[in-house]
């Protein structure tokens, strides 16, 4: 071995170790940043250092899958918590059972006080909080629907560009590869861009040659193979009740131009955010507006049928946007449901007499209110339902469903959210920065860097002893 | 974790998630401790929320009906105050009137029936009474007043004996059931329906001035100023002296029968107290947090937090860095 070879092997050495110690300085920096995955020295055959991230392949697909259930639950749970607000807790007097309990307290009072004015307004103000309140439930649902529809769009949209960005990262991973420069930032970025879509959509990563990643759904749809499939969607910005994906009114998802069933739970891109939002879209929401649609109808019916003062056909206290009842037509009365003009703060007596009524009767007869009051406590079934009850336990009973829907999709949420960051936690801690690790090879790269130097001085002193002949 | 290997995010990040959880479990105690109140209701109701809700109803109800039975014993203390007054001016007067015009104390008869007619006035007058606005005796028509003045009782009346046929007893058809009293006289209406309580038990009606036992009363005291101007005055005071005594305990009666439906609606706000109750205690101890459990609780959570505030700042400095200088 010649002199000029040691030196410029110890020389080697040297740009090694510096190599290292830079690798070792970018982790600490970057120990506490998410998505981070530490950096390792690779020393090749001929002494050359190359970098590599870290990274443990079946942890982080665990932990993508984990991610795409918890953020469908996390979806699926505001909605049903939102969905559980528009009726209230039933304890809650502001809630709608809240105040149909005030009704049957207003029309019972006035019942002992038939002509007293004031019971009079009472009893319509309880009337009209009632009708506000299941217009009010069937406004939030409505908002429910359309923001999960404005959601959908919105992560379409990103989806697109998240699927065309990782197609770019993969060719300019696969550019600098070739040239043998440095690609870890660039997989960070990418590897953070399918977090993202894996939210949406749970996904397989299939590695390809030179660094390039193909992408499908797990359950097989091409979403990245060498081109990008584009999904489409349309939003649609005012949703009625009676708007569906079935009656063509509501857009569906297309991958690549073709229909890509979703929200049935069966799809080839179900599992994700995604799905979440058209099920909330499609099944939830319809069908407690449904419910709530044939509260108000049957509460409408009742006041109508005990109105004595009423002809056969003619409409009630109750009417669906200014018109009489459509038993026909239930689909969206929750939303519609006004007052009948004719009752007023000032005609309130008709609450007394009838809607019918031309003039205020006798001040002190109660039978028309006795009657309204029995209207609601008696047991019957609801449109579409089997179950006879009371009109305030069919509202409870619907309630109470939502709010323990919602609970359940809480708890399903935090029981996901759980999973999801303990395998979060597994994966930083294998494919993370470990401080005390670095310090600790930061010393023995100082150690190398020292024992290099003085291979080179020892080097540089024979020189000179060969100079000295 | 998986243990033998780490990073400095999974801590970072496992300590945050601790302290998050511990804050929010103790604020959820706090809460609690200080509103008495469970925060989550769905899971203190084991998710029967309806159940809640239906004993909800049923408080509200049972405060509803408790006021209606209030309002109407008001209602009857008074109809019935009424009724004592209606049963004093009517009391002694009738026998005495009797008495008098059997024995020929004619004189006395005669200051008796003269008596009888000034009372008719006062009968009137309260049965005419009002209280809070509303007619007490004028059935559904609270407006009131419920009868017309004694003076045009008595004009239509004697234009009734006028224009009636020879022989019948015009006083009688005049105050029988569809006569001119109740067609003419009586300004008030038919009871309308009083409704129920929501156990079902009906609550009662108040007599009206259109009722037998005050028709009867009426009746009397209308003879006895007729006897006055009467052929026959004696005779007449005979007659009417017995309706009025009858009257009295007709009125009685009357009153009885109002007695016995406070009695009853008594009873029922027994009932319904004693469900208040037993329905307030079922719903506290589903709704209601206990402060012994929920202080132990709170401060089991502050230990926990402590805890782990110390093993924060011991962890963070146990770091090769604070030993390499």
């Amino acid at each position: 071995m010649s002199l000029s070879n040691a030196l410029s092997l110890a020389s080697a050495g040297l740009a090694a170790s510096s190599k290292s110690a830079q690798v070792a300085s970018e982790n600490v920096a970057n120990a506490l940043t998410e998505g981070y995955a530490r950096r390792e020295v690779v020393r090749g055959p001929d002494g050359t250092v190359t970098t590599r991230r870290a990274e443990d392949v079946v942890l982080t697909a665990a932990r993508r899958q984990a991610t795409s259930g918890a953020e469908g639950a996390r979806v699926t749970a505001e909605a049903a918590d939102r969905i559980a607000g528009a009726l209230g807790l039933p304890s809650d007097p502001a809630s709608l059972s809240g105040r149909m309990d005030a009704l049957d307290q207003a029309l019972t009072s006035l019942i002992s006080t038939p002509e007293s004015r004031s019971l009079q307004r009472g009893a319509f103000a309880a009337l009209d909080l009632a009708v506000t309140g299941i217009r009010d439930a069937a406004s939030d649902l409505r908002a429910v629907r359309e923001d999960a529809d404005t959601a959908i769009g919105a992560m379409v949209t990103r989806l697109n560009a998240a699927i065309e960005d990782v197609h770019k990262l993969n060719g300019a991973i696969v550019g600098k590869s070739v040239a043998r420069a440095d690609t870890a930032a660039l997989e960070d970025q990418r590897d953070r861009l399918i977090d993202e879509i894996s939210g949406m959509i749970p996904l397989r990563v299939v590695d390809r040659e030179d660094g390039n990643v193909a992408l499908f759904s797990i359950r097989g749809a091409v979403l990245l193979d060498g081109r990008p499939e584009p999904f489409g969607f349309t939003p649609t910005a005012t949703i009625l009740p009676e708007m569906s994906q079935e009656g063509g009114q509501l857009s569906g998802l297309t991958l690549s131009g073709r229909d890509a069933r979703i929200g049935d739970g069966r799809g080839i891109l179900g599992g994700g955010a995604l799905e979440a939002a058209f099920v909330i879209r499609d099944q939830t929401v319809p069908q407690a507006t449904a419910s709530l649609d044939a509260f108000a109808f049957s509460l409408a019916d009742r006041l109508t049928r005990a109105d004595a003062s009423l002809a056969e056909g003619q409409p009630g206290a109750l009417l669906d946007d200014g018109a009489a009842l459509d038993p026909e037509a239930i689909s969206g009365l929750a939303g519609r449901l006004t007052l009948n003009p004719a009752l007023t703060d000032d005609t309130s007596w008709r609450l007394r007499d009838g809607i019918a009524a031309e003039a205020p009767g006798l001040t002190g007869r109660a039978d028309q209110v006795i009657a309204l009051r029995d209207a609601l406590r008696t047991r019957e079934t609801l449109p579409g339902g089997a179950t006879s009850r009371d009109l305030a336990t069919h509202l409870a009973t619907l309630s109470a469903e939502l709010n323990s829907n919602a609970t359940r999709a809480t708890r399903d949420a935090d029981f996901a959210r759980a999973e999801r960051v303990g395998l979060s936690e597994q994966e930083a801690a294998a494919i993370g920065v470990d401080t005390d690790a670095e310090l600790q090879a930061l010393l023995l790269i100082e150690r190398t860097y020292q024992a290099n130097a003085r291979v080179m001085q020892t080097v540089d002193q024979m020189f000179a002893r060969l100079m000295e002949i | 974790m998986i243990s033998g290997i780490r990073s400095d995010l999974t801590q970072m990040l496992a300590l945050q998630r601790q302290s998050r959880e511990l804050s929010h479990a103790l604020d959820i105690a706090t809460q609690e401790l200080s509103t008495g109140r469970k925060q989550d209701l769905v899971a203190a109701s084991e998710g029967n929320l309806a159940r809640l809700h239906g004993m909800d109803t049923r408080l509200a109800q049972i405060a509803s009906d408790q006021s209606a039975i209030d309002l109407f014993d008001r209602r009857a203390e008074l109809a019935d105050a009424a009724l004592a007054g209606v049963q004093e001016m009517l009391d002694p007067i009738g026998t005495e009137m009797q008495a008098a015009a059997i024995n020929g104390d004619a004189a006395r008869a005669r200051s008796l029936a003269t008596d009888a007619a000034a009372r008719m006035e006062g009968v009137i007058g309260i049965l005419n009474s009002t209280t809070g606005g509303r007619a007490l005796f004028a059935g559904a028509n609270t407006d009131g007043p419920a009868i017309a003045t004694a003076d045009t009782l008595m004009t239509v009346l004697r234009a009734a004996i006028a224009a009636a046929p020879e022989g019948e007893d015009a006083v009688a058809t005049f105050f029988a059931d569809g006569g001119g009293y109740e067609t003419l006289i009586y300004a008030g209406a038919e009871p309308g329906a009083a409704g129920s309580l929501s156990t079902g038990a009906p609550l009662a009606n108040m007599p009206t001035a259109n009722a037998p036992e005050i028709r009867f009363a009426l009746e009397g005291l209308a003879r006895a100023a007729l006897s006055l101007t009467a052929d026959d005055p004696v005779a007449r005071q005979i007659e009417a002296g017995a309706t009025l005594a009858n009257a009295g305990r007709e009125v009685i009666a009357l009153r009885e029968g109002l007695g016995a439906d406070r009695y009853r609606l008594e009873i029922m706000k027994d009932v319904l107290k004693a469900e208040e109750t037993s329905t307030s205690l079922a719903r506290a101890s589903i709704t209601s947090a206990d402060p012994h459990e929920t202080a132990a609780r709170l401060q089991g959570l502050e230990a926990q937090l402590q805890a782990l505030y110390v093993v924060t700042a011991r962890l963070s400095s146990l770091s090769i860095v604070n030993f390499m200088r």
